[in-house]
């Protein structure tokens, strides 16, 4: 039977000393954390909290001070635990001099891959990350978006039942933004553990199952959102119609008091600005293409009319 | 592209500071078992390496000494001087045939505006880095010992007669003094030799010493025949009937037959002759045919 | 075993191609501008010493532009690799540290190859030129000194076979390839320096002393060796690391041997490979101990 948990992590700790100033800078405070197979696993904290640290110390490009960590019950650092792990580093950058194709196949060498079995992987990653347009260009002309998906698409070469991604949507547009938190949740679909970093709060609440917030090297809390976040004292009731002048809400106040509410807050109904940032980019793609069908027809129509015209 | 406070804990550590952090590693505490401790894994095999490098080194310069290499081409014993040229040598890497060339190019430039200290230095450093080829010490010899000294003679800024004499007399031996110094790094070079005889013949007006060059370059390998019957000459014309004497016969001896076309042998004979009779040497110690 | 040999060979291949495309090779225009330059430049020389300081200067020539290429693709491979954070996607997958630095060097060796491969095919051809060259004026001036008809076609024969004896001396290619094992040293150097360094500058600098130093390691070793030595135990322990850690750059002098003239035989020069790849060996080993040691 497979442990139940994808990551146990027992006391891990990094210090960097700093001999002659006599300090010690503390990366990490020993940690003691569980994740679970299948979840989709967020990090927070400002930069320079543990995040990133935490994911090396997983990979071995640190080693830790004290403590151990298991993936899959595999002692890290080892090349069986990396077997299992995918990670993408924060802001990546790969060989410019290479294309997308040329990218992956060198990742996939590295993962063990190769013959057939590597080509038809490389089709596969291509189209899930929807990298179609990039294969043939070099690195060097691919756009800070696009270089997040080979990222990925590297990430995943080898199949791994863990992710490890440091800070994805850092740099990114809103809309490439959108595209990797539907990956994510892609990914939770098919089965895999993600653990992701991320100091914008309200990208992790959207995707995360559980998450932990760290500060300075400690882990501060750790939970699921509904943990966290509910606050069972206060309900938010959001409704249309309701009258807005100072004598309908007082009507609209002794109600809810009646049911026993002991305070009342009356606020306007405000959307985020990114469901509206969304909304108005999907828009005017839905405009856009019904423009392009219009276009197409009329021109349909006007070469049917100039060939009629010809036969004549 | 990262905004000021996006920092992170190991993008804080300086350079220097994280390179410390990494040393600090070393002597931190190790808690595998003892045998698998890196440091101890490095001094191991750093231990095991030395030994057979060593063996190997020594083995390969002996076998280089066996096969005649100039591996020490210095051109004084002096430690000092010998790190010096070796340093230079290194440095140039392998451009150092470059250099030279270069600076011999200098010399006959110098020549040409008759930049005499400056032609020196030039010799000097075209020496220092090739002195493994004997056609710079002799060239750079000949144009002391011929060029700057018939020049510094005819040099009329200097009304004495006696010093330019004297001054003459300096560059002669100087020159004589570079091509000795090259005759010691390069003492199977044939040319040098001759070089060197020409020079004690014509300019020091040393037959003897002339002579014994001569002779020193006919018993080396790639020596034309007519050299070895210059010596012999030289000292008869210089009165010196004894010893050119001593000299043919020492040639007659080392020769077991006195057949061969090019030593021409009867010419050698006939001058055997002359100076056995002049000097009047019994019959029964001439030389037999 | 198998996987192991492919990710050291996948790491080896984009090392290569990475200086291909950064068009590293171009530095092989200026060689050749400069070997045919060098020619002309010593025309002036009698015909025989011009092969020989022709064979002396491109001996130097691949030797200094080789040095260049060997010390800066070197140096800088791991800081650039950090820069670009691309290591951290490379040791991320399921490849040992030593992997990475084998595959890091041969990619380096296999550059090194090319560019001297390359070198030497512009240093024979131009070689051969003048031997041409040299051949066509000797013969012009013995023409017109009016030699006697016999003397003539003996001078000219013999003048042919110094020169074609100089210009396609088999002594070459036992040039060549010790060249090259004098530059995979330089390298194998260069790594192992730079596995304990974050500054490419200090690692070319450090590595270059390393490579004037080998020429006097002699001395050094003479001093560990002979018990007689009179020196203190700090200069000692000094020369005692000189002697064991750097390797011997003088017994390359073999190349400057053959422009000499004297013989270099076959198995001289396998006995120079043979220590050359010794060396790297451990060389390579060490680096790779001491890089599995780094926090990344």
């Amino acid at each position: 039977m497979p442990p139940a948990n994808a990551v146990e992590i027992r006391g891990l700790t990094k210090r960097y000393r700093l001999p002659w100033k006599r300090k010690v800078l503390v990366a990490l405070s020993p940690l003691d954390l569980d994740i679970r197979a299948g979840e989709v696993f967020g990090l927070l904290g400002p930069n320079g909290c543990g995040k990133s640290t935490t994911m090396k110390l997983l990979l071995g490009l640190i080693k830790p001070t004290a403590g151990e960590a298991r993936i899959f019950g595999e002692k890290v650092p080892s090349l069986q635990s990396r077997r299992r792990m995918g990670f993408l580093p924060e802001n990546p950058y790969f060989y410019k001099f290479l294309n997308g194709d040329e990218t992956l196949r060198f990742y996939g060498k590295l993962s063990g891959l190769g013959g057939k079995a590597l080509d038809k992987r490389i089709d596969e990653l291509i189209h899930l990350v929807g990298l179609e347009n990039g294969r043939d260009r070099p690195l060097s002309a691919y756009s800070k978006g696009m270089l997040q998906r080979i990222g990925l698409a590297q990430a995943l070469l080898h199949d791994p039942d863990l992710l490890l991604l440091d800070e994805p949507t850092a740099g990114v547009d809103p809309m490439g933004s959108r595209d990797i938190r539907d990956m994510i949740l892609r990914l939770r679909g098919m089965g895999k553990t993600v653990i992701f970093s991320s100091h914008l709060l309200e990208q992790v609440e959207e995707v995360a199952d559980r998450v932990a917030i760290f500060h300075l090297g400690i882990k501060l809390m750790e939970g699921t959102l509904d943990e966290l976040l509910i606050d069972r004292d206060r309900t938010q009731i959001t409704a249309a119609g309701l009258p807005s002048d100072a004598a309908g809400r007082a009507r609209t106040e002794e109600a809810l008091r009646s049911q026993g509410a002991t305070s009342v807050e009356f606020t306007s109904s405000r959307r985020s600005l990114e469901s509206l940032f969304m909304d108005v980019i999907a828009k005017r793609k839905a405009e856009a293409r019904a423009e392009d069908a219009r276009v197409a027809a009329a021109a349909t129509e006007a070469n049917s009319r100039t060939s009629a015209g010809d036969t004549k | 592209m990262r905004p000021a406070h996006d920092i992170d804990v190991e993008n804080e550590l300086p350079e220097d500071i994280a390179a410390a952090a990494d040393e600090s590693r070393w002597i931190s505490r190790w808690d595998g078992p003892w045998h698998t401790r890196p440091s101890l894994r490095i001094l191991l095999l750093l231990i095991v390496f030395c030994v057979p490098k060593l063996l190997m080194e020594t083995a390969i310069d002996a076998s280089q000494r066996a096969a005649g290499f100039h591996s020490i081409t210095h051109i004084s014993s002096d430690l000092r001087s010998r790190l010096t040229q070796d340093t230079l040598i290194s440095i140039l890497a392998g451009l150092r045939g470059v250099v030279a060339d270069y600076y011999w190019r200098d010399v006959t430039e110098s020549f040409m505006r008759e930049d005499w200290s400056r032609m020196r230095s030039s010799i000097q450093l075209t020496t220092m880095l090739q002195p493994n080829s004997p056609i710079f010490w002799g060239m750079g010899g000949w144009h002391m010992a011929y060029n700057v000294a018939i020049a510094k003679r005819n040099d009329k800024r200097e009304p004495s007669l006696a010093r330019r004499i004297a001054i003459e007399r300096y560059w002669v031996e100087e020159g004589e003094k570079l091509m000795r110094n090259g005759l010691e790094i390069n003492p199977e070079s044939v040319d040098l030799h001759i070089q060197l005889a020409q020079l004690h013949l014509q300019r020091l007006k040393d037959p003897v010493t002339a002579a014994k060059l001569y002779e020193q370059a006919s018993l080396l390998p790639g020596a034309q025949p007519f050299n070895s019957r210059l010596p012999g000459f030289i000292l008869r014309r210089a009165g010196r009937e004894q010893e050119a004497l001593d000299y043919w016969r020492r040639l007659w001896a080392r020769h077991r037959t006195h057949t061969d076309k090019d030593m021409d042998w009867p010419r050698i004979l006939r001058e055997i002759r002359a100076l056995e009779s002049k000097l009047n040497v019994p019959i029964a110690e001439r030389i037999r045919e | 075993m198998m996987e192991s040999v492919q990710r050291i060979f996948a790491l080896a291949r984009i090392t290569l191609l990475e200086a291909m495309r950064q068009k590293v090779l171009n530095i092989l225009i200026l060689f050749a501008v400069i070997a045919v330059g060098t020619s002309l430049y010593f025309s002036t020389l009698k015909s025989d010493e011009q092969i020989k300081f022709l064979l002396d200067f491109c001996f130097g020539a691949m030797t200094v532009f080789g040095l260049f290429i060997a010390l800066i693709s070197t140096a800088y491979m791991i800081p650039n690799e950090l820069e670009n954070r691309t290591i951290y996607t490379i040791l991320a997958k399921p490849v040992r540290r030593s992997e990475f630095i084998v595959g890091k060097y041969l990619g380096v060796v296999a550059l090194l190859g090319v560019v001297t491969l390359l070198m030497s095919i512009v240093f024979l051809i131009v070689l051969n030129v003048q031997a041409q060259i040299n051949i066509a004026s000797y013969t012009q001036l013995v023409e017109q000194e009016g030699v006697p008809e016999l003397d003539k076609r003996q001078l000219i024969t013999t003048n042919t076979n110094t020169v074609l004896a100089q210009a396609q001396d088999p002594m070459i290619l036992q040039g060549i390839l010790l060249v090259y094992a004098r530059l995979c040293i330089v390298a194998a150097m260069a790594m192992v320096i730079s596995t304990i360094t974050t500054s490419a500058i200090f690692t070319v600098c450090t590595t270059f002393m390393f490579y004037v130093i080998g020429h006097m390691q002699g001395y050094a070793r003479d001093v560990v060796m002979d018990p007689t030595e009179q020196y203190g135990p700090i200069q000692k322990a000094l020369l005692s690391c000189i002697a064991a850690l750097i390797p011997n750059m003088r017994s390359f002098s073999a190349i400057d041997e053959m422009v000499l003239g004297t013989k270099v035989t076959w198995d001289m020069t396998f006995g120079l490979l043979g220590y050359s790849a010794f060396y790297i060996t451990c060389a390579i080993a060490l680096a790779s101990l001491l890089f599995s040691e780094r926090e990344l």
